[in-house]
């Protein structure tokens, strides 16, 4: 075999690698479909809290989300924890006093709660039913999604989310959250240093719990 | 000449009397504006528990409103579904006259109007607990606790006022009333712009409605509850979604129908066998038509005078005036038998003449039990009272009056009197002394065998059973709504502050027996007193050493701590007050439930605990507490039943010693001991009757015992005056005329003991018991005597 005859045996092979084989298309389900693979999100996010008189408030900490919960730790400017799990909101203030209310009652915040869930958990079926999804793919490896909620009883107080994020080898991560308050503020997240452990340390075992 | 003139006189005072009873009813009419009315309301016949007015007031008006209020769940398992069947509801019933409200949507919830309140009287509206925490200390941690709350993802209310409130101590409070709120009220939520609940895989959307006079107005197909039904049955047979329904207006309907149904057959078949009888007996149209006339004028000039004087007539007074059909016919009765088989009296005049005695006693008898009971502290028995006794004067009028102008037929022959005494030779030559005795005895020995049953008992729930369809419709409402109280206080004050005020120590002693923190719904939760508003207040005071620190955490540069203290001494100028009425439409809707506002001279709300224990421990909450009453709707009304019907029995007694003091001026000792035991024998065997078949004796069948005596006794006496009789066919006679008074009366309270709406079966059970011990024992006394 002469050497034309290989390197043409070698670019039909990869033609027909990529026609069977092709490379993902970037959408919301590819995003999404992404997403789920992780169990356990840990990070640290930076929050800007913008009212609608544009005075914005910066907080940051670190986070934990898994498909039982979600943790969100403020370090600064004020220590404090909020965790959901088990249709419990436990805060925790800087003293470390802990306490737990029982969320069953509230329609609203379980539906939150299940929205935020479904997201970082990529459960785009979930997310459907619940926004109105606008997608679009900056370049190969960036996209950004906005999500308008059906709900009235969400959009009474959100009148959009928009996120951003990263697909890079396969692998999603949302780095940015903005969220449009219906009065006209706005919550901001950026997201850091995002990993997708096995399990959970001890200690952040420790803050799903109740007391 | 002189029957003639009798003849006019007996007419003058038929004219005077009806005429009388007209011009009454058109006075009584043009004073009153025309506001005469039928009350179908079930509850509204039952006695009120309070004897102040204004607080008799209070109560009827929250009843009122309760008991308009008609819950509609539309249910599917589509969520989706079940939200298109409530709208499909909602815009069929809002706008019509028939409905006060019909709510549906959530999103008239102005979030915007909450945010304003809360935030404007952010310094007034903390809870106990946390003011408790800040005088005790506590003042830095909330104040840290506040900045946590800015920071945290989970802010209720926005941040522009952050400058202003640093403490969130709007968010603050608005997060306590919503915990207050989501254990009031019903287990339903939130769910896109409706009120939503999700049970054993349905949907269930709720409508709530508040119906109309027209729309409450029972006995009547066109009110708000066939509207409901209409358009349920419609959305049913389109979509498959079905409607859950729940409300005393549902049952009051249900009944009111059946009644109003029952009434009318049971008139038509009393009528008919009235009628049947009377052409077997007198085979001639005269005597009925006569009757029939009678019966009319009767029954108008009873409706007429009891619509004159009381304005707002009970449905219940009026099924007992189907019960005067019977007592009316009596009179007539008498007449047609002596003018038909009577050859001995030549004339009506003559026919008058002989019967006037007995009849006269007979009325007077029937009367002054009747009138007994117009003394009776309750409006229901008043007017059966009034409308009997007028009922009664007319038939007897028209008897004595009308009658005698009447030819006397050509062929004067009363058929069955042979028949009669056939059917009935048996029981003359029963030794009448010993019957009786073997009355009383069986009696005794019923009442002994059966003693456990025997005992006045009144219970609301056995004179309305929920069945079928509804029973199942308020179980499965009340699985999904979980909410249906019972029992409340009524608070009352000289002004609205001492009202809250009494509510906001009421609401403390109960949390001392709420086990669960199910918590109370009150006025006082949305507003609270001026006293606790200064507590407020001065726990607020106690943020204010921290209020710089505060704003430097949150990075506010400039004076913002000074003008946040400055608009807090500028704020203690306003209070939050009732009367300033500055509340969000939600907070409206829900203050129009609790808060009966000035009635008479006096405030009054309602608290309601949102937990259930035994109605003792909560009436132990109250012990010399002025001004607080507690209401338990059922256990009030059997209460007051009870005392009613003792009140009546006293009131009965009464009656039976006068009756016995009028009968002596008539007769003598003998004869009337003889008279005035029938009313004995007849509670007896009444009595025994109900211990055996475990009947309870109650309010209803009380009052029907006490029609008997009034009917019971006119046998005796007719039976009385027949032994005066020396004429052989007038003897023959008059007990037959006796039977067929019997007859006629038994057919009509007879139908009555069949109707399945409660109060009308017990009274028409009682009076068949009555009235066959009452013409049995007349019977008896004159069975086996020699002639």
């Amino acid at each position: 075999m002469n050497k034309h005859s290989k390197i043409l045996i070698f670019l039909i092979a990869i033609f027909i690698v990529f026609t069977l084989f092709p490379a993902e298309e970037l959408n919301f389900d590819t995003i999404c479909s992404n997403l789920a693979k992780f169990k356990i999100t840990t990070g640290e996010f930076t929050q800007i809290k913008t009212t609608a008189l544009k005075k914005s408030l910066k907080s940051s900490g670190t986070f934990i989300l898994t498909r039982d919960g979600v943790v969100w730790k403020t370090l600064k400017p004020v220590a404090s924890t909020a965790a959901i799990f088990d249709a419990y909101l436990v805060t925790t203030d800087a003293k470390g006093k802990k306490t737990a209310k029982s969320m069953l009652n509230n329609d609203t915040f379980l539906k939150v709660n299940d929205i935020v869930s479904s997201l970082f958990a990529g459960n785009s079926s979930e997310i459907n039913k619940n926004f109105k999804v606008s997608f679009k793919a900056n370049g190969a490896e960036k996209w950004e999604a906005v999500l308008v909620p059906k709900d009235k009883t969400i959009s009474y107080a959100v009148s959009s989310v928009k996120l951003k994020g990263t697909f890079v080898k396969g692998s999603v991560a949302i780095f940015m959250a903005e969220i449009y308050l219906a009065d006209g503020g706005s919550m901001s997240y950026i997201f850091e240093h995002q990993k997708h452990p096995e399990k959970l340390t001890q200690e952040e075992l420790n803050e799903f719990k109740k007391d | 000449m002189n029957s003639k003139k009798t003849n006019g006189k007996f007419l003058l005072s038929w004219l005077i009397f009806h005429i009388g009873v007209i011009v009454l009813l058109v006075i009584s009419y043009s004073y009153e504006n025309g506001k005469f009315s039928l009350d179908s309301d079930l509850f509204n016949m039952m006695p009120k528990p309070f004897e102040e007015e204004s607080l008799k007031k209070a109560n009827e008006t929250l009843m009122q409103k309760l008991s308009k209020v008609a819950i509609v769940l539309s249910a599917d398992k589509d969520f989706e579904k079940a939200k298109a069947g409530a709208e499909r509801i909602y815009e069929k019933l809002n706008g019509s006259p028939c409905f006060v409200s019909v709510m549906l949507k959530t999103d008239t919830v102005d979030i915007k109007e909450i945010a304003d309140f809360f935030y404007k009287y952010r310094f007034d509206l903390l809870d106990d607990e946390t003011i408790k925490a800040i005088e005790n200390g506590g003042a830095e941690d909330f104040a840290q606790e506040a900045v946590s709350r800015i920071y945290s993802p989970f802010t209720m209310l926005p941040l522009d006022n952050i400058n202003s409130d640093p403490f969130m101590l709007a968010e603050h409070n608005l997060q306590k009333y919503l915990e207050v709120l989501e254990h009031s009220g019903t287990a339903l939520r939130p769910k896109d712009g409706v009120l939503a609940a999700e049970k054993n895989g349905l949907w269930y959307v709720m409508i709530k409605t508040e119906l109309s006079p027209k729309g409450a107005a029972l006995a009547s197909m066109d009110n708000g509850i066939t509207e409901i039904y209409d358009i349920c049955g419609k959305i049913k047979a389109e979509t498959g979604t079905r409607c859950v329904v729940s409300g005393g207006t549902f049952h009051s309907h249900k009944s009111s129908n059946s009644a109003s149904e029952e009434i009318k057959i049971i008139s038509i078949i009393s009528m008919i066998i009235v009628i049947l009888m009377l052409t077997l007996v007198f085979r001639s149209a005269t005597p009925i038509i006569l009757s029939l006339i009678s019966i009319f004028f009767s029954l108008f000039s009873a409706a007429a005078l009891t619509f004159a004087v009381f304005g707002k007539v009970h449905l219940v007074t009026l099924v007992f005036g189907t019960s005067l059909i019977g007592s009316s016919i009596d009179y007539s009765l008498h007449y047609f038998v002596h003018a038909s088989g009577n050859t001995n009296l030549k004339s009506g005049g003559e026919i008058r003449s002989k019967l006037l005695p007995g009849l006269t006693m007979a009325i007077i008898s029937s009367s002054v039990c009747f009138l007994a009971l117009i003394f009776a502290p309750f409006n229901l028995l008043k007017q059966m009272s009034l409308f009997s006794v007028t009922g009664l004067v007319s038939s007897f009028l028209t008897t004595t009056a009308i009658f005698p102008y009447v030819p006397l037929p050509k062929n004067r022959v009363v058929r069955g009197v042979g028949l009669f005494e056939k059917g009935f030779a048996l029981a003359k030559k029963i030794n009448g002394k010993a019957a009786i005795c073997a009355m009383v005895v069986l009696s005794l020995i019923l009442l002994f065998a059966f003693r456990e049953n025997f005992g006045i008992e009144n219970d609301l729930k056995k004179l309305y059973k929920e069945e079928g369809e509804l029973l199942e419709n308020e179980k499965e409402a009340y699985s999904v709504i979980s909410y249906a109280p019972v029992s409340w206080y009524i608070v009352s004050g000289s002004d609205e502050n001492e009202v809250l005020r009494k509510e906001e120590d009421l609401r403390e002693k109960l949390k001392t027996i709420d086990k669960n923190s199910d918590g109370v719904m009150s006025t006082s939760v949305f507003i609270p007193s001026v006293e606790k508003q200064k507590k407020s207040r001065a726990a607020v005071e106690k943020l204010l050493p921290f209020t710089e620190n505060q704003f430097e955490t949150l990075e506010f540069d400039g004076n913002e701590a000074e003008n946040f203290k400055n608009t807090f001494r500028e704020a203690e100028k306003t209070l939050l007050s009732v009367a300033s009425d500055d509340f969000p439409a939600s907070i409206k809707e829900a203050l129009s439930s609790y808060r009966l506002g000035k009635i008479k001279d006096k405030y009054y709300s309602i608290v309601i605990p949102n937990f259930m224990t035994e109605t003792k421990v909560f009436r132990s909450l109250i012990e010399g507490n002025e001004g607080i009453y507690f209401v338990h709707k059922v256990e009030d009304i059997n209460s007051d039943l009870d005392k009613v019907t003792t009140i009546v029995l006293e009131f009965f007694l009464a009656a039976y010693i006068l009756m016995f003091i009028v009968l002596r001026f008539f007769y003598n000792t003998r004869q009337s001991l003889k008279i005035i035991s029938i009313p004995f024998i007849v509670i007896l065997a009444t009595s025994a009757v109900f211990a055996a078949t475990n009947t309870r004796p109650e309010f209803f069948s009380v009052t029907g015992i006490i029609l008997v005596f009034g009917l019971g006794l006119d046998y005796i006496i007719y039976t009385q005056e027949n032994e005066k009789t020396k004429d052989p066919v007038e003897k023959r006679l008059e007990p037959f005329a006796i039977f067929l008074s019997f007859f006629t009366t038994i057919v009509s309270f007879g139908a009555l003991a069949l109707s399945s709406f409660q109060p009308v079966h017990l009274i028409g059970f009682s009076i068949f018991t009555g009235l066959c011990a009452a013409y049995l024992a007349a019977l008896f006394y004159t069975s086996g005597d020699k002639k």
